[in-house]
């Protein structure tokens, strides 16, 4: 059986013959693969490219990064890089190990490539934003659910090599989420018997997403009986663990996000026979679920991920305010360079470091060794922190509200009493 | 590409998705997912039969590593095309200068893909690869 043959432009053959060097003629080669096991018929252009290769995972990344440096490779569009092994500006528990050495020589082969060193999960939060409609291509589970749902911005989920390739010839296969009929929801998912007090607190929107995730799998849902001004830090907790629990890379909230303005607009008018309705008893399971069994002795409390919003630093810094991190504890939060830049001129990053709070940049606490040799229980306010650590550095978690995790960093042991969790259990 | 008498494989079908970067061991081809109904079995040098559906984006990666150090699967069978597979061995060529055989079957000879059975590659395919 063999593919469809891929229609190249004139412009897109000369690339592929090698008119603007043998790194584009790479690119082309492979998303012409990329092309073909995905059904495209021919490539769309992109406007700028967010890349999860810089991530080490195995020296064949590395070889692959110095092939094309060894081709002269240089990002034809704004390229920015995700979260790498270590932090970079200060390089925490991990950096003596040997393959320290090939992370931190995959990072810089990436910055040579022209892409900037941005170093987060949470690209949507640099300057300049993808607009409405704008073809992109990204990499990172949360940012292509994002900038799918909350932005309208167009991408498929990019992965190692297919985003750098991607970024390099400024091209990617017109397939997916970049076609119209596509976005269009496929099953409606109701929150209507969600009591109003529920609908008002973060966490609900971390359990949310759990069951929309796994609720979807793949497909676009509606999320329909949401809040109209439901906030952006909201729904980037549902999409970001419903990139896990499933493989969502884009939902629709009726009302509230752009190409939902009503349930139609959302379905393109077609009769949805998948509805499902969101009970109390599946947010308390959900909850269940993302909480490990508990030794009830403290061991972290990690905030920020995916990295950090701005209003979330504020409400970080107001809470901690005055306070002091347990001496038996630690507390790491994580952010991206340019928000933990913009936190400093606000004053947050000083406020939260006075209380003992360790900042991370660059990287993230579930794999960059900041918790290798702790015993006992995380806390943390993120589902997707709670769904991937385990897994990845076989600590016990639990799923607590922000209020919970400061909480619990300033007197050092568990705390779980929020309000919110008996209105849930209800 | 398989080398020597090598249009004859063993088939090794995984029954359930594998996460491949917590499930396989590079170095040796086993896969040590213990959940795993194959678990204990190597993929290396194994024609591999997939479940269908849209594996771990990092399984790519994986992939890429087995040829690197010489444990990949001999010949990856898919029923469907699958953009990880595939870009795995468009990588490998790029890199390694030799990639990861894949091949689309049809569905009655890959439900008759059984572990342990022999298949023979189509010569016709073998003859027009590299």
């Amino acid at each position: 059986m063999t593919a469809a043959a891929v229609h190249l432009t004139a412009d897109e053959q000369r690339m592929l013959e090698g008119a603007d060097g043998p790194a584009v003629a790479l690119a082309m080669r492979v998303l012409i693969e990329l092309a073909k096991a995905s059904g495209a018929e021919d490539f769309i252009p992109i406007t700028r490219a967010h890349v999860v290769g810089c991530f080490y995972t195995g020296q064949a990344g590395v070889d692959f990064a110095q092939r094309l440096i060894d081709l002269k490779a240089q990002v034809r569009v704004p390229t920015t890089l995700n979260t790498g092994w270590l932090n970079l500006r200060n390089e925490g528990p991990r950096a003596e190990r040997p393959i320290a050495a090939a992370a931190r020589l995959l990072m810089d082969l990436y910055a040579q490539m022209g892409c900037a060193q941005t170093w987060t999960c949470a690209p949507y939060y640099l300057p300049e934003r993808p607009a409405y409609g704008e073809t992109i291509a990204w990499g990172e589970t949360n940012a292509v659910a994002f900038a799918n749902s909350v932005l309208g911005a167009r991408t498929n989920r990019f992965a190692d090599f297919t985003d750098i390739c991607a970024a390099i010839a400024g091209r990617a296969p017109r397939c997916g989420l970049y076609l119209d009929e596509n976005r269009l929801a496929e099953i409606v998912i109701q929150v209507d018997k969600l009591p109003f007090d529920v609908l008002d607190h973060d966490a609900c929107y971390h359990l949310l997403g759990h069951i929309v995730g796994r609720l979807a799998g793949d497909r676009v849902p509606a999320i329909d009986g949401l809040p109209p001004d439901v906030d952006e830090d909201r729904l980037r907790a549902i999409v970001s663990i419903a990139a896990l629990t499933g493989s969502l890379k884009m939902m629709h909230v009726v009302g509230r996000t752009p190409e939902a303005a009503d349930l139609d607009a959302a379905t393109g008018g077609r009769q949805i026979a998948e509805v499902h309705s969101i009970t109390l008893d599946d947010l308390t399971s959900a909850r269940e679920i993302l909480t490990g069994p508990g030794t009830g002795r403290l061991s972290a409390v990690c905030v920020g991920t995916p990295h950090l919003s701005l209003p979330e630093f504020k409400q970080l810094a107001e809470r901690f305010a005055g306070r002091h991190v347990h001496p038996g504890t630690v507390c790491y939060v994580s952010a991206g360079r340019f928000v933990h830049e913009a936190a400093q001129r606000l004053g947050y990053v000083g406020e939260v470091e006075r209380a003992g709070v360790t900042v991370i940049t660059d990287t993230c606490t579930y794999y960059s060794g900041y918790l290798d040799d702790v015993e006992g229980t995380v806390v943390t306010n993120s589902a997707k922190w709670a769904f991937y650590a385990p897994p990845n550095i076989r600590v016990d978690v639990r799923l607590a509200t922000l209020d919970e995790c400061v909480d619990s960093a300033v007197r050092g042991e568990v705390v779980a009493d929020d309000q919110f969790w008996r209105v849930i259990a209800a | 590409m398989a080398v020597g008498s090598a249009n004859t494989f063993e088939v090794l079908r995984l029954t359930e998705p594998l996460n491949f970067w917590a499930g396989l061991d590079i170095a040796t081809g086993e896969i040590v997912d213990r959940q795993h109904p194959q678990h204990g079995q190597r993929v290396t040098g194994k024609a591999l039969v997939l479940p269908p559906g849209e594996g771990s984006s990092s399984n790519t990666s994986v992939l890429v590593e087995t040829v690197r150090v010489g444990t990949a699967p001999g010949v990856v069978i898919i029923q469907q095309h699958d953009p990880i597979v595939e870009v795995a061995a468009a990588v490998a060529r790029e890199i390694y200068g030799h990639g990861l055989d894949v091949l689309i079957v049809s569905r009655q000879t890959y439900e008759e893909l059984q572990t342990g059975a022999s298949f023979v590659r189509p010569v016709e395919r073998a003859a027009s690869e590299e």
